[in-house]
Parts: C-alpha cells; structure tokens; sequence
C-alpha cells in the first residue's frame, strides 16, 4: 500500500520529480567534484610552485673543491626518490674569452642541458637545465650535450657584440677550445654574465674530469611547521624517525647529503620558507571556495525540496481525509527524499567525476583523480540535503487543515 | 483600469502567497549572491595572492648599465671592474614608483681579506631584509651598530666561526674587527659572505654613496615587468632594468591557474543552483493552471498572463537582486578577511551580477511555465475546480 503511494507519487508527478532530481544530482556533482578538487589540489599546486626553481643546493662540504659527476644518480636512490623530480650539475671557473683579438675574464658554466641517466635501481630518468629552468629568454638554440656549442649569457652578448654563429675561443692555463654560440639566455639574473657550455666540454678545458662544483636540485617537499623546523641532531630516536620520513626541505637535504661523499645539502631557504607558506594560503582558499559552494549547492538542493511538499498541500489534505497521520504523511515524504537523494548522489558522483576530469584538464592539463571514498560522501551528503529539505516543510505539512484546503 | 487590474492581480500574486514568494526570493537571492560574492572574489584574490606571492623575492631588478664584465655571480671575485649606481639618485627615482613597486632592498657587493683569502662582502639593510624573499633563516641576533655583522653558514663552517667571535677583516685601505652576531642561511651566495649594513660596507669599502644592485619586489599583477623596465630606463638612462624571469613567469602562471579555477568552480555552482533554482521557479508557476484557467474564462489576453508573469518575475528578481548583492559582498569580505586577514576591494559593477543573474534566472524560469499556461484552455482546467 505505502510502497504504491511512494511509486504512484513518483510516477504521477514525474515532470516535478525529474526537476528536483536535476537539482539533487547537479547539488551532489558539485560537492564530490569539488571534494576532489580540494583533495588533490594542493599536490598540483606544489608542483605548480616547483616552476620557481631549484629548492635544495648540493655543494663540497667546506675544504673540499669538487663533487664527483659519477655519484650524481644516487640522488635518485634515496627515501625520497620519487619527489625528486630534476637536478642539475655545474662546474663553475672564471676563464679567458677571446673574440676577434679582444680577450676578457669571464665565468664558464659547464652543465646538463638535457640529459637522460640511468638509474642504479633501473629505469631512465631525464633530467637537466632545459626542462629545469622555465621562464629563461632564448635567442637561437639550446647548446648540446655533446657538440662544440656554447650558449651566452644576453648582458655579455651585448658587451662583446656576440651573435648566434660566432666562433669564440675560451682558455684556461694552456687549454683552448674553440666554440660556436648556438643561442644566447637572459635570465634576468647573473646567468645573464655567464658562458654556458656542456658539462664534458668544461671538465676537458679545465683539465677536471668527473668533477662537479655544485648542484641544484628540485624536490617536491611538504611545507616547513614547528616540527620540520627543530633540528635533528636534538631528536629522540622516534622524533628523528618521523622526521626522516616527512618529505620537509631539510630532510630530503640530509637524505642526500647521506648518499653523496663529501657533500653539503642545504635547502634554498628563499624558496622552501615561501613556497611552505603560498602552499598554505592557497589550501585555505580552495577550502573557503569549496566550504561556500558546497553550502550553496546544499541550500539551493534544499529550497527545491521545500517546494516540492510546499506544492502538494491539497495532496496531503486528501490523505489526511482518508485517514493518514502525521506520522506516516512524514514518512512518506521523507521517503521521498531518500530516494530522490540516493540517486542524486549517485548520478552526481558520476557527473562530478566528469566535472572535475574537466577542470582538472582546462586548469592543470592533468585530470583530478576521483576517490572511491567520495562516492559514500556523496550519497550521505546528498541524502541529509535532500532529508534536511523535506524535513522543515513537514511542520507546515503537520498543519494542514484537510477541510479548509480540500474546500478549494 | 486594465493597468490597476494588472498591478492588483500582481501584488495580490506575492502576497496571498507569501511563503512561496518568500521561498523564490530566497532562492534567486543564493544564486543572485553567490554569483556576487565569486566574481568579486575572482577579481579581488588576483591583487591578495599576488601580494602573497612576494614573499618569493625579488622578481626584478636594477643593475648598473655598465654591467663589470664577467660579474657572474659575487662568489666568483671580482672578476673584472666593477660599476656602481648612486644610492641617493635611485632612493629618489624609485620613490616615484610607489604603486609599481611593493618593496625594494640596496646591496652593495665587494670583497675583504680574511685569513689571506678573498671573501665576499655584502652590504644591505637590515631592515630591508624582508623584501628579499621570506626565507632568510638567522640563528642568532640582526646586527646593531657599525662593528657587527652577520656570516654566512658555509662561511662559518669552513672557518669554524661561531657566534659572538671576532674577525679581522681588510681591504686595501682599511682593516677592521667585526663581531659575528647571527649566521645566516639562504642557500644562495650570502651563505659564503659577510653581511654589514649597507652604510658601514661603504664606509669599509670606500664607496661612499655607491650601491651595486637594487632587488625589487614589484607588484607584477597590477603593472606589466617590461612597461615598469622601460619607465625606469626612461628616468634613469644609466640603469639597466631586469626581469627576473623565472620568478616572474612562475607568477604569472600560478595566477592564472588559480584564477582559472576559481571561476571555472564558479561557472559550475552557478551554473548548479541556477538550474536548483529555476526548478524550484518552475515548480511553482506549474502549479498556477487554474488561476491562469479563471483569468482566461474572465477574459484575460495571453499578452495580459504573460505581462503578469512577467512582472511577478522581474518584481521578485530585483528584491533578490538587492539581498543578494549585499549577502554576496558579505561573504566575499568573510572569505577575504579569513583567507588574507584583510578587506579585499570589491568593484561597483558587482550590482549588475547580482542583477544579471537574478534577472537572467527569473526570466527563464519563468519562460517554460508561462508558455505552457498560455496554452491553457479554460473550460477544461476549471473544470476540476
């Protein structure tokens, strides 16, 4: 008898039904889409925030001149291996430029520009300063790994009237190479005085193979807190432990520091203090933006609600003239509202899925990933909406007279 | 007498069914307000976060246009000669770019002796510190008068420096005894320097009003880096401007991230509770067949019903409109004062949001209804009255 009601509500009204299930799954989309989004966001974000540059420095501990190039993969063996996502090494000297007679001192940075390693557990990794640095301005061509090329820095090229095609001859005690400048760099900062030349190349004109001065890593890490900030030589074995394991800047600094010989790991403060505090900030955005929307989303699923029991005063008249109670009246139409909000969420989930690949793709270019767990988020969420809807109008509901409404 | 009839039968309509009025108000209000609240916060958070996006450093800056030849990078000696600006002339052109510029910090580079060696010297301002980038970690005390500085981590490292000692530092003309109050890490080049403040370094180096380098914080989001690069190199001919372009860019890019989701998350909960909203509009008009049956059987014109449904819409719209606005402005000053601890300006135009949505939602949701119920035929729906 009461399922017939239920099913005879639904079929009779299925114009007003159809509405309100719009409005529960649009609600229900918008909340696990955005659940999400808010889930996932912050890891976009840091890797967002990883295009401000290097955030760990590897140099020789104090009294030692180099780092060796050969122990450079087991950067990727560490702990936190997977957050390393680049690194690259220079070796830097000051060395004698000579162009057409003139000669001058100038800095000569031998580096990776685009290099694939082998890694000691297996698998490539590609790495260098061409996919590290974002934002540099290039005339010409990257220099090659392997090729006799040189790129210069853009203040130098305008001081000595160097173009792209010149021929250039650097020296240092009784080595010379002669170069040719396939592009000129302006990075705004002092790499604009630089001469950039493969790592190879630089380590034969200064007579140091295998030798690197200093490299510059970038690493995913989580923000600095009180804990992160406390220094590890001061821990208790457990503390030192939890400290290791949490991907902070200085952790990752030491874990390195173990693998490689004689090095001095530091974070780039700069870099790690700001991105800590932009990635915090902008957590408490996207939480704010989805706490709102989702209470919209709620509100406007609950107005729909109250319309529908508001609308059928003369229906529940009539059921309370043939004798229903209050009671089975709420029942009812709290039925009602479960149903309607079981399938809202479970059509929004499907729909919310969509809307975050979406936003994810137009925002990001990678799609948001939508958690199993989001789905019993969405069908409770949608189903208290939906029932906090049916519930408040049901007083009113209580209320009516069936003679004075039924009269007309 | 037709238009009193008209405003009657519309006054008559909000009131006598005053909960449901009530109920649409509500409704158009959400929308009205959300969309409000969003699209003055997408307008307001580009200035919030990129004022929080400072705290990166400097992304641009100003060096001497005559740039010492092979001056790539202080740790390298003094490669070839050096150039100088004059600290007062730029304290001065710089003070005409108020709005550009949101901080900006002096240095002035040089080298010492120290223990037979040649160490980098740098002299800023303390209290400038700040606008240098967020993460400068100091153990220990900011230097206060003329003989205490602070020292770089590997600096202090390799000589086994600690705080509270002295060193003997020389130039060529003079000798001094400075004491190490703080070290400091950056993990850039300051790790393997001295830092005296900016008056004392030019006293020790002898380069009285002289300054290398001036990093700025500009505000990148209110002023384009190369209109501001091409101002100063206008003022001041014999500065070279320069984007720090890394930073720069990063910037811009993460701006335009977050902004693109902000309001491709406000599309979608606008575009939700319109939809939410014009069902519940909807609905309600749905259920007024036999009053649009009785005003036909009176004598009503299909033009008539429709006006009235019409200005019942754009009656309660504009009501919606006005709470809207003001909620809406409420919430994103909420949000402002919470997400940046401080008021976010809001522009005038919010009102035709609130408006447009308001008004755009009343009449569609109003559209299906209406023609439907002119399609009405009296006899057949009064029927069952």
């Amino acid at each position: 008898m009461w399922l017939r009601i239920l099913r005879g509500s639904f079929y009779y009204q299925r114009k007003f039904i159809i509405l309100i299930l719009i409005s529960t799954v649009m609600g229900a989309s918008i909340v696990s889409a955005l659940l999400a989004v808010s889930m996932e966001v912050s890891g976009k974000v840091a890797q967002e925030l990883r295009k401000y540059g290097a955030n760990i420095l590897i140099e020789p501990k104090p009294g030692l001149n180099y780092l060796r190039e050969e122990d450079l993969p087991k950067i990727k063996t560490i702990f936190w291996r997977h957050n390393i996502v680049g690194f690259v090494p220079y070796l830097y000297r000051v060395v004698k430029l000579d162009f057409r007679g003139k000669t001058a001192k100038v800095v000569l940075v031998g580096t990776w520009f685009k290099k694939s390693i082998n890694l000691p557990e297996g698998g490539v990794f590609k790495t260098g300063l061409q996919p590290m640095v974002t934002g540099w301005e290039l005339k010409g061509n990257w220099a090659s790994d392997k090729g006799k090329t040189l790129m210069l820095g853009s203040s130098l090229a305008k001081k000595f009237n160097l173009k792209v095609g010149d021929l250039v001859s650097l020296s240092y005690g009784a080595q010379t190479l002669k170069l040719k400048i396939v592009g000129i760099l302006s990075s705004g900062g002092f790499e604009d005085d630089q001469i950039f030349v493969s790592l190879k190349a630089a380590q034969e004109l200064l007579k140091a193979p295998g030798k690197i001065s200093r490299v510059m890593v970038s690493a995913v890490t989580v923000p600095m807190d009180d804990f992160g900030r406390r220094n590890p030589k001061l821990m208790s074995r457990r503390e030192y432990d939890k400290w290791y394991c949490t991907a902070y800047a200085p952790s990752v600094a030491h874990q390195i520091e173990e693998v490689l010989k004689g090095s001095r790991a530091r974070p780039v403060w700069r870099i790690v203090e700001a991105e800590g505090k932009i990635l915090s900030k902008l957590k408490l955005v996207i939480g704010l933006l989805v706490t709102l929307a989702v209470l919209a989303s709620s509100l406007a699923v609950a107005t729909t609600m109250i319309t529908n029991i508001l609308k059928r005063q003369e229906e529940i008249g009539l059921m309370k003239a043939i004798g229903a109670d209050s009671a089975q009246i709420s029942f009812l139409f709290l039925a009602e509202g479960c149903a309607l909000g079981l399938g809202g969420g479970l059509l929004g989930y499907g729909l919310g899925f969509l809307l975050a690949g979406n936003i994810g793709q137009a925002v990001f270019g990678t799609t948001f990933e939508m958690k199993l767990i989001l789905l019993p988020i969405a069908l409770i969420s949608s189903l208290c909406v939906t029932l906090l809807g049916s519930f408040l109008p049901l007083r009113r509901a209580q209320k009516v007279e069936p003679g004075l409404i039924l009269r007309g | 007498m037709k238009i009193r009839w008209f405003f009657h039968l519309l006054f008559r309509a909000l009131l006598e069914r005053r909960a449901q009025t009530l109920l649409i108000v509500l409704a158009l209000a959400l929308a009205a307000g959300l969309a409000t609240s969003l699209v003055g916060l997408t307008f307001g958070v580009r200035e919030k976060l990129g004022e929080e996006l400072r705290i990166y450093g400097a992304n641009f800056l100003i060096n001497p246009k005559i740039t010492p030849i092979g001056s790539g990078g202080i740790e390298f000696g003094q490669v070839a000669e050096e150039a100088y600006l004059a600290e007062s002339r730029m304290k001065l052109i710089l003070s005409d770019f108020q709005r550009e510029i949101a901080s900006y910090s002096f240095k002035l580079n040089g080298m010492a002796q120290f223990k037979q060696e040649a160490i980098p010297i740098c002299g800023i301002y303390f209290n400038q510190l700040k606008s240098l980038g967020g993460g400068w970690k100091i153990d220990g005390k900011l230097p206060k008068n003329s003989s205490e500085v602070l020292v770089g981590a590997s600096f202090a490292e390799r000589f086994k420096i600690a705080k509270g000692d002295y060193l003997r530092v020389a130039t060529k003309t003079k000798r001094k005894n400075l004491k190490v109050t703080g070290i400091i890490e950056t993990g850039g080049v300051e790790d393997k320097s001295i830092l005296m403040n900016l008056a004392e370094a030019q006293d020790f180096l002898s380069l009285p009003d002289k300054i290398s380098q001036v990093l700025i914080n500009a505000r990148s989001y209110r002023v384009s880096l190369e209109a501001l690069a091409e101002h100063l190199s206008q003022k001041a001919p014999e500065i070279e401007p320069k984007t720090l372009r890394q930073v720069a860019k990063a910037e811009a890019e993460l701006l335009d991230k977050i902004l693109k989701l902000m309001l491709l998350v406000t599309i979608s909960v606008i575009l939700a509770t319109g939809i939410a909203v014009i069902n519940t509009f909807g609905a309600i008009v749905l259920e007024r067949r036999q009053e649009v049956g009785l005003l036909k059987a009176l004598g009503s014109t299909n033009s008539f019903i429709g006006g009235l449904f019409l200005a019942e819409g754009i009656v309660m719209s504009l009501g919606s409109a006005l709470v809207g606005f003001l909620t809406g402005i409420l919430l994103a000053e909420l949000f402002a004062l919470s997400a940046f601890s401080s008021w976010v300006a809001l522009p005038r135009m919010l009102i035709f949001v609130a408006l447009g949505t308001s008004i755009t939602i009343g009449i569609i949701a109003s559209l299906g209804p209406v023609s439907s119920a002119l399609k009405i035929d009296p006899a057949i729906t009064l029927r069952g009255l």
